[in-house]
């Protein structure tokens, strides 16, 4: 009974252990860049998303997902040469504050009706870069700001920005 | 692992203006002026010249550039013949001779002004004294790829604005893209050799890059106007060479005149020659200059968006580049993979955003992925195999781009190396055996010192297909000839005359036949551009076969006699025997390793190298 | 207890208790350094909104630009052009308001325009094209004033991508979607600080009678002040009546009194917008009918209110 312990315990340990060396990226993770790349179209933000990951297809996966957290909980910084503005972020609330309807808006892939890859996906060759340990990659993305900030104020995630009872 | 990123993002954003446009292919804004040295005008009509497709063509308003310095020196094969030192002439001029003349070329160019011109060319003055920007707008909408049509569709100026707008950042590219070539091409000389006759010519030519005269972030165009006439512009050479060429008409016309084609005329071979020098010029520039090597960025299955706007060819040779953070932070380009036009993809026009794409093959080893950036780097197309084998020992192939994938022309070649070994048979044998023996006691010398020499020569065509990145097959088919032969002296005696018993010059021939051979290569790549084959043949002798040789007496170098060596010496003289079985076996009891005649199944093993 | 439940909403949650959706109505104009950049000025040196109007289509496309972008996002407009053309039309233009003892008090065009509108927010516009040559930059400036107050809410300036075309539409188009987003979010802030808040305004009290100074003293029933200065008698009131007490008193004295700062509620209890002048109301109120001398008896204060725009009122105190 005590070696059954014994091993059982060393299990668990080797579990955890296994799993914190994860390499696979959480959600909330805000390992992105998110600069606007041009003045989008009514609606739109288009934006370049320099995502992470341990292989081309990965990173490119990501930058959907990046793009749409960059564009709530982050915001898009400006870019001179393009000559376009910084954008704050939609949401004022945190991730975390949410995070079980977060998860899910992710997971589900609901976030997807609001981002598509500008460019067929292609990327530009100086934006695809060989990093230790993966690539870096940048994409141009355009993200439905408008509908997202729709969605956000429905689920009372950020402020209205044109209704005033409080 | 979240810092690191963090720091790298940091680097990387510091990177990302200098990365920002480099896989856009900005078509080159290209002018053509002549130039004349002190001792050479140049003759060329620039009317007459047609700038490759994936150039812009500025039209410059300039006469002959008039360059005090002697013409660089790039001998002719027929001034090679006629001068007193031919090797001197093959000698190639000093690197300082070079620079210094460039140089002398450069401050002419300068100081007349012709960078000014060149600028005008792209951007002209109006009627009403301001710059008439219309012309270079163009450009910069014409030299947008897909991938910037796709990338501006979203930005409202892209949705909104006209498409010069859309592409402003792009025009703002192509103005300094600004490039002038001169010509100095002299008259052509009369050229003609033991087959043919014709013209041959020369031609030497300067690419110089014009200094770039907009800057985006601040103002535009540095020079207004009323300064662009008067202002020193400057510009650099950036590489110069000279080529030569002929243009012939064969002296044999039997066959054309049973065609009913006539040789060309001397405006027909002048033409010709022309052209064959141009094309010369525009491969090399390709080759070796930067900036106008056509490229973008690699799609999936490895496809991309250039297409006959860049006048690519099937076999156009692409390498493959991936950017790769270094350990110091900085991002460099690391060659990954070669490519190789399959299919041209037809891309004329304005780009719609989904045009036709290029599709090509990968040869070797490497990662090809799309998201990688490819350059057209060509190379001459020429591969050079040695191998070991009853099919040739040494192959020279070259590469017909712009038919189909793989298509090349060979030649093939055996030699078949050493000094021969008769047996004594030969000896005492035949019409030498009658002047061996006859001659020694009749004072003459007798030498054995003669040898045969043989080669197969064939000229075939084969097409390489590859089944994966690194094995490929290729069927091929040629023709040839081989050939055996014997030269020497045998015996001389110089008692009274100088009586000399040689073998002929002209019916030497021990062998000589005509054959055609068809087979399969299997090839391996080693590396890119190097691989290892085996080939397989089936040949088969058309014409000819074993042959007699003849033997010739002569006093004081005129022919006295002769006679063949295995003919029957009855009757007038020595005939010749044509019996192929019966000098098969003389032979075949003469030489001590008789080399295969190429005639049933062949085979080699070769290692191939390409450039 | 659901009465209760509801009273206690009720006491946290002002906006039920209204329960309408009140957004800040806006008026753009163009910024002065427009005017006078392009010489669209009247003899005098004031802007001629009109003259602009009628010759400058940039700037009519401009401003049509971003009053489109503005009511795209449910924003109440008041646009310029019809107003002036209102103004223009109904003859109002360069009258001067004259008071009972004939003060006068000039009004410029676009004070009338806002005494007739009442804007919450004023934004002012102002661009002009730079470069020459190949490419020319629309460099802009967009300030949004809360007409109140006159405090700027938010300002952003900024010179927008290239046009080898000067296509000013586009490029009017391109910088106001830029910065439509965050310009929206930072109106809205201040909104709904405004109304957790309050609004602020000015009033600048003068005596214009000689009979009556600030420093006599009277008495208030409804404040139940007793024998104070009549300024101790209008602070108490400020006091009572600016929200969350808000105010402060610069430049006092026995004839004048400028009040700023004044934290008023956005709306009234009939969901009215509270003006300098319908605040001042309450006080002009409290002078006429409440006030009694020293000896105990009622004093009628007869003043007049001036309305120098939504956010600024004047009270002038007069003979009785």
């Amino acid at each position: 009974m005590k070696t059954k312990l014994i091993l059982l315990s060393f299990l668990m340990c080797g579990l955890l252990f296994f799993q914190s060396c994860s390499s696979s990226k959480p959600a909330t993770s805000y390992n992105y860049e998110l600069s606007c790349n041009g003045v989008g179209v009514e609606g739109v933000y288009l934006v370049k998303c320099y995502s992470y990951g341990s292989t081309f297809e990965k990173a490119r996966q990501n930058v959907k997902k990046d793009a749409v957290h960059g564009v709530l909980f982050k915001g898009v910084s400006a870019n001179s040469i393009k000559k376009c503005k910084a954008q704050s972020k939609i949401c004022n609330v945190t991730y975390a504050e949410n995070k079980e309807w977060f998860d899910n808006f992710f997971s589900s892939g609901q976030y997807l009706q609001y981002v598509t890859l500008s460019n067929d996906g292609n990327v530009s060759s100086s934006d695809r870069i060989k990093i230790k340990g993966g690539y870096k990659v940048g994409f141009t993305v355009s993200v439905k700001s408008d509908e997202l900030r729709k969605r956000m104020e429905k689920e009372g995630f950020a402020k209205k920005m044109n209704v005033f009872d409080n | 692992m979240k810092l690191s990123h963090f720091l790298l993002s940091i680097i990387f954003c510091s990177q990302i203006n200098n990365l920002y446009s480099q896989d856009t292919y900005i078509r080159p804004g290209l002018s053509i002026i002549n130039i004349d040295f002190n001792d050479s005008k140049s003759n060329l009509n620039i009317q007459s010249v047609e700038s490759p497709k994936n150039f812009d063509f500025l039209n410059i308003n300039v006469s002959n550039l008039s360059v005090e310095t002697s013409s660089p020196k790039k001998k002719l094969l027929s001034e090679i013949a006629k001068s007193e030192n031919p090797l001197a002439g093959l000698k190639g001029e000093s690197k300082s001779s070079i620079a210094e003349r460039n140089n002398k070329i450069l401050e002419t160019f300068i100081s007349n002004k012709v960078s000014n011109k060149a600028v005008l060319a792209a951007v002209p003055i109006g009627e009403d004294g301001n710059y008439n920007f219309q012309f270079v707008l163009d450009r910069g909408v014409n030299t947008a790829s897909d991938q910037d049509v796709n990338l501006t569709s979203q930005d409202m100026m892209g949705d909104k604005g006209s498409l010069q707008d859309r592409f402003l950042y792009l025009t703002e590219k192509a103005i300094n893209s600004n490039y002038v070539i001169a010509f100095n091409m002299p008259n052509f000389l009369s050229y003609s050799d033991e087959t043919s006759y014709g013209l041959e010519g020369v031609i030497h030519y300067f690419v110089f890059k014009i200094d770039n005269v907009y800057d985006a972030d601040s103002g535009g165009l540095i020079y207004a106007e009323s300064e662009i006439n008067n202002s020193q512009i400057g510009a650099k050479v950036i590489t110069s060479k000279s080529f030569t060429s002929t243009s012939t008409n064969s002296k044999d016309q039997s066959l054309n005149k049973k065609l009913g084609i006539l040789p060309k005329s001397n405006e027909e071979l002048a033409s010709e020659l022309q052209n064959l020098l141009m094309q010369k010029i525009w491969e090399y520039n390709l080759r070796e200059v930067d900036e106008f090597k056509p490229k973008t960025t690699l799609k999936p299955k490895n496809k991309i968006n250039l297409g006959t706007k860049e006048d690519l060819k099937i076999d156009n040779r692409f390498q493959l580049y991936e950017n790769v953070l270094s350990k110091s932070g900085e991002i460099v380009k690391k060659k990954r993979a070669m490519l190789r036009v399959k299919k041209v993809g037809v891309n004329d026009g304005l780009a719609s955003g989904d045009s036709d794409l290029t599709k090509l093959y990968k040869i070797g080893y490497g990662k090809s992925q799309e998201g990688m950036l490819v350059v057209q780097e060509e190379d001459k197309g020429i591969g050079v195999s040695v191998g070991y084998g009853t099919l040739s020992w040494l192959r020279l192939d070259y590469r017909l781009k712009g038919i189909t994938p793989g298509l090349m022309t060979f030649i093939d070649v055996h030699p078949y190396p050493g000094k021969v070994e008769f047996t004594d048979y030969f000896y005492e044998n035949g019409l030498l055996g009658s002047v061996a023996s006859a001659g020694s006691s009749a004072g003459w010398d007798i030498s054995d010192d003669f040898s045969a020499f043989g080669f197969n020569l064939s000229l075939g065509f084969e097409k390489q297909t590859y089944f994966s990145s690194a094995l490929y097959i290729s069927p091929f088919v040629s023709g040839g000839i081989s050939n055996y032969s014997i030269s020497g002296q045998i015996a001389s005696r110089t008692v009274i005359f100088d009586e000399k018993i040689e073998w002929s010059d002209e019916e030497s021939d021990i062998y000589n036949a005509y054959f055609v051979t068809g087979g399969l290569r299997v090839g391996l790549q080693l590396t890119n551009t190097a691989s290892i084959n085996l080939s397989i043949a089936q040949s088969a002798v058309v014409s000819g076969g074993w042959k007699d040789a003849k033997i010739v007496y002569s006093i004081d170098d005129e022919v006295i006699a002769d006679g063949w060596n295995i003919g029957d010496p009855t009757g007038e003289g020595f005939s010749e025997e044509s019996d192929q079985e019966y000098i098969d076996a003389f032979y075949n009891t003469s030489i001590d390793q008789l080399p295969t005649a190429p005639a049933g199944l062949l085979y080699n093993i070769m290692l191939r190298y390409e450039f | 207890m659901r009465l209760t439940t509801f009273l206690i909403f009720s006491l946290f949650f002002n906006g039920i208790v209204f329960g309408q959706n009140m957004k800040p109505s806006i008026q753009i104009i163009p910024a002065d350094i427009y005017m006078n950049d392009n010489q669209w000025l009247n003899a005098d040196g004031s802007p001629d909104y009109i003259k602009a109007f009628s010759k400058d289509n940039n700037l009519r496309l401009a401003i049509a630009q971003l009053e489109e972008m503005m009511i795209k996002r449910d924003f109440p407009l008041k646009g310029l052009e019809e107003q002036l053309k209102k103004i223009q039309d109904e003859r109002i233009i360069n009258e001067t308001f004259e008071s009972k003892d004939g003060d006068m008090i000039e009004m410029s065009i676009i004070d009338e325009l806002f005494a007739m509108t009442a804007p919450d927010i004023k934004m002012e516009l102002s661009f002009n094209l730079i470069g020459g040559g190949l490419k020319k930059q629309l460099q802009y400036q967009l300030k949004a004033i809360d007409t109140y107050s006159a405090k700027t809410i938010s300002s952003t300036s900024g010179t927008g991508p290239g046009s080898s075309s000067s296509d000013i539409a586009t490029l009017i188009m391109i910088a106001v979607k830029d910065n439509m987003d965050n310009f929206c979010t930072q109106l809205t802030d201040h909104f709904h600080n405004q109304m957790s808040v309050g609004r602020e305004i000015k009033i600048n009290l003068k005596v214009s009678s000689s009979d009556i100074y600030l420093d006599d003293y009277y008495s208030c029933d409804s404040l139940k002040m007793d024998d104070e200065e009549l300024s101790t008698i209008i602070d108490t009131w400020l006091f009572q009546n600016a929200k969350g007490g808000m105010y402060s008193i610069s430049n006092s004295s026995s004839k004048q009194m400028k009040i700023d700062a004044i934290r008023v509620p956005v709306v009234d209890e009939n969901n009215k917008a509270v003006t300098a002048e319908v605040f001042t109301k309450g006080l002009k109120k409290i002078l006429r009918k409440y006030i009694k001398d020293e000896d105990g008896e009622k004093v009628i204060i007869y003043s007049e209110i001036i309305n120098r725009g939504v956010g600024e009122a004047w009270l002038i105190l007069k003979e009785q």
